[in-house]
């Protein structure tokens, strides 16, 4: 029989555990993958067009639905576009909020990421440890800003609240259970031997592949390239900050696994360094807190909760074009917004980390076993809205 | 042909048995306590969709849990937007469920578009399937989907969602 | 290396090559070439350390012109890192084709698919041209970013 004959062409998805949101074209060979080529669109819901008639604030929950679990990165990302357009900076305090709640997210989002490759790998504890601790983390972020996932926490000039009552010793108080938990973690899910055959020599993406392929966030630290927008280009609280970027060397799958376990470590070194840092002072920038009437500054003084000012409703931004970059949970996010002076954007374009992964589906696949598809996809962290937007 | 009668008797004799009232009110809580929603992720609430089912939610006590295989399960779950292509799918889905099945439709893009009422490639879940419950929300809290299959459960246990035919 | 020093270096490096190049404080590189330049210049900022593209935009002004963006850095170089690169191109309204890229840069394969699907810029060279990526296979009618292609919208000043 030729080679051709033998070929048979399998649809994965998007009905399919393994699958998401999205469909995979396989072409096998008995039990190797000849080809893999995804089909995305399945969630594809016009962000960048309905940014262009929207008002500048309303495009800030929408700009966080595509990546639900990961909403800060975005919501970030565009609010420092905003910035730059205006040519304003928050002041210090709302600068450490941000990262705060950043960082919050990013553990969330970690865990979310494993999790999910834990189903996809047949490790139903991976998913229930992992979403389960995930709920301290979206709770302190709830205090903090009101929503479990989607946040709108960031605005132009600072930040939406003021630190909860007592939110240093509830958020020491998480950090110490997530240490903890870290080495059950260890213990019983990264060196199960189980896990280890399933992951370790599996998609592997060699460091030149990576560079070149144009790979985004932790997958492409797990080839051995440090690169994080957080010490490239300090955002936030970042340049304030002493952390360390995680890279592995070897770029498998279990590799990927890994840098998201270990930034998670870091990002509760963090956590503590922001909190310990924080300075005093207005939470929004002063020009926008002079446009509040002064019965609300009182209200905002007592509450620690921002009232908008009236000219947010209709928020100008000067023409201009803007490109900012933020280092999200699952990579960097870059938004280029090109204004005209009006009240929506002229175009916003938005990429997301997932979406520059999606190459890595047709290149990681190939040759590999029927078997692998999943275990490729979690160490991913793909998340199809993200990419389809 | 003499077979055939037989046969077409006890199916009615079944048929008039399973929707008798005590007979059919074991059916319908039994029906109430064992829903197996699809796995089939449609957008973004499906984040919280997981958290569900997850510990701390615990949707399982319920009687709830999400499985693999189409042609076991008898909850679709629309979890928020649904494009035109996820659309397809999701009839799909549905057809190749077995009888009987119903459809919950979460977020706010499951009832009317919500954030992306106006885009051009969505279409709205009660026009293509349907729907017996709304959750609203966006994302609904998993407190809200809890609601939703205490909801599905009373709808079941009151008879107006599964009608025996044969 | 600080950003004066980038841009002459690249001014040095692409003057045969009629770009236009403009910085933007304080890590913005533009430069503007006609289409039938820009395979070559991709090759010179390529050859100069910007390893990938981290994206494409493409740019509707109607009746006048379309304009590509490719955002493009490094990950090799980290001192480089910190600088992005546009590369822009204009291109006629009744006839948006440019060379693709993706020899170049393979990162921007499915970046100019999408603005290909979704824009209908062709990108001559690109195998997937003509295929849709995130529009479903039945949709017909204007790409969707154009400005043209209206969208529903809401409130007074609707
Ligand atoms: S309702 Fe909100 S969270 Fe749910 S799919 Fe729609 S946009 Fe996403």
């Amino acid at each position: 029989m030729s080679l051709e004959e033998r070929e048979l062409e399998v649809l994965i998805g998007p009905q399919h555990p393994a699958s998401g949101h999205m469909r995979m074209i396989a072409k096998i060979d008995g039990d190797i993958v000849v080809e893999l080529r995804p089909n995305i669109g399945y969630v594809h819901r016009s962000v960048e067009k309905l940014a262009e008639a929207k008002k500048f604030l309303q495009i800030i929950p929408l700009v966080e639905r595509p990546s639900l679990a990961d909403t800060t990165a975005n919501n970030l990302a565009y609010v420092m576009a905003l910035e730059k357009l205006l040519g304003l900076e928050a002041p210090p305090r709302a600068q450490y909020l941000r990262t705060l709640l950043a960082e919050i997210n990013r553990i969330h989002s970690h865990l979310y990421g494993l999790g999910i490759h834990g189903v996809m790998i047949g490790s139903s504890t991976a998913y229930m440890w992992c979403f389960g601790d995930r709920e301290p983390f979206i709770e302190l972020a709830q205090e903090l800003t009101g929503a479990r996932l989607s946040y709108s926490y960031i605005i132009p000039g600072g930040v939406r609240r003021e630190l909860p009552s007592r939110f240093t010793e509830k958020v020491e108080k998480a950090l110490r259970y997530m240490e903890n938990r870290m080495k059950d973690y260890f213990n019983l899910y990264l060196n199960n031997p189980v896990t280890r055959a399933r992951l370790e020599g599996v998609g592997v993406l060699s460091k030149e592949d990576a560079i070149r392929l144009g790979v985004a966030g932790p997958n492409l630290r797990a080839s051995g390239v440090p690169y994080d927008v957080r010490k490239v280009e300090p955002y936030a609280a970042y340049p304030d900050i002493d952390f360390d970027i995680i890279t592995e060397k070897v770029g498998d799958a279990f590799a990927r696994v890994m840098v998201r376990v270990k930034e998670i470590q870091e990002s509760i070194r963090i956590i503590r360094q922001v909190l310990k840092k924080m300075p005093e002072g207005p939470i929004l920038h002063e020009k926008y807190i002079k446009a509040i009437s002064p019965k609300m500054r009182e209200y905002m003084k007592e509450t620690g909760e921002v009232k908008f000012p009236g000219i947010f409703a209709n928020l100008r931004i000067p023409a201009g074009e803007a490109i900012s970059r933020v280092e999200g949970g699952r990579g960097e996010v870059i938004f280029h917004i090109i204004s005209d002076g009006k009240m929506s954007p002229y175009r916003m374009r938005m990429v997301t980390p997932s979406f520059r992964n999606v190459i890595l589906f047709e290149h990681l696949n190939r040759g590999v076993r029927v078997a692998d598809i999943p275990a490729i996809y979690g160490s991913l962290d793909y998340f199809p809205p993200e990419a389809d937007r | 042909m003499w077979v055939a009668n037989l046969d077409k008797a006890a199916k009615k004799a079944a048929a008039w048995l399973i929707n008798k009232t005590p007979i059919r009110n074991i059916r319908d809580w039994g029906i109430a306590f064992s829903l197996w929603p699809v796995h089939f992720t449609t957008s973004c609430c499906g984040a919280e969709f997981a958290a569900a089912v997850a510990p701390k939610f615990d949707a399982e006590r319920f009687g709830f849990l999400p499985f693999i295989g189409i042609r076991q399960c008898n909850v679709l779950f629309i979890e928020g937007t649904l494009s035109k292509k996820m659309g397809e799918a999701a009839k799909w889905v549905y057809e190749q469920m077995p009888e009987p099945k119903f459809v919950v439709a979460m977020g706010a893009c499951g009832i009317d578009g919500g954030i992306f009422w106006n885009s051009y490639n969505i279409v709205r879940p009660k026009d293509i399937l349907p729907v017996s419950v709304f959750v609203p929300g966006c994302p609904p809290r998993p407190e809200g989907i809890a609601q939703a299959i205490i909801m599905l459960q009373r709808k079941i246990r009151k008879g107006e969602l599964v009608k025996y035919e044969f | 290396m600080n950003f004066e020093e980038l841009k002459s270096r690249i001014e040095e490096g692409l003057r045969e090559l009629s770009a236009e190049i403009s910085g933007k404080e304080p890590n913005v590189i533009n430069i503007n070439v006609s289409r039938d330049k820009i395979v070559e210049v991709a090759k010179k900022l390529k050859a100069l350390g910007f390893d990938h593209v981290k994206a494409v935009t493409a740019i509707d002004y109607p009746n006048e012109r379309f304009e590509v963006v490719y955002i493009a850095s490094s990950y090799s170089n980290l001192d480089l890192a910190f600088f992005l690169i546009n590369l822009r191109t204009d291109l006629p309204y009744n006839d948006p084709t440019t060379p693709s890229l993706i020899e170049v840069w393979p990162s921007a394969f499915y970046q100019e698919h999408e603005e290909h699907d979704l824009m209908g810029i062709v990108f001559e060279g690109h195998p997937r041209m003509g295929e849709r990526l995130l529009l479903p296979e039945s949709y017909e009618g204007l790409p969707p970013l154009r400005k043209e292609f209206k969208i529903k919208t809401e409130g007074i000043n609707a």
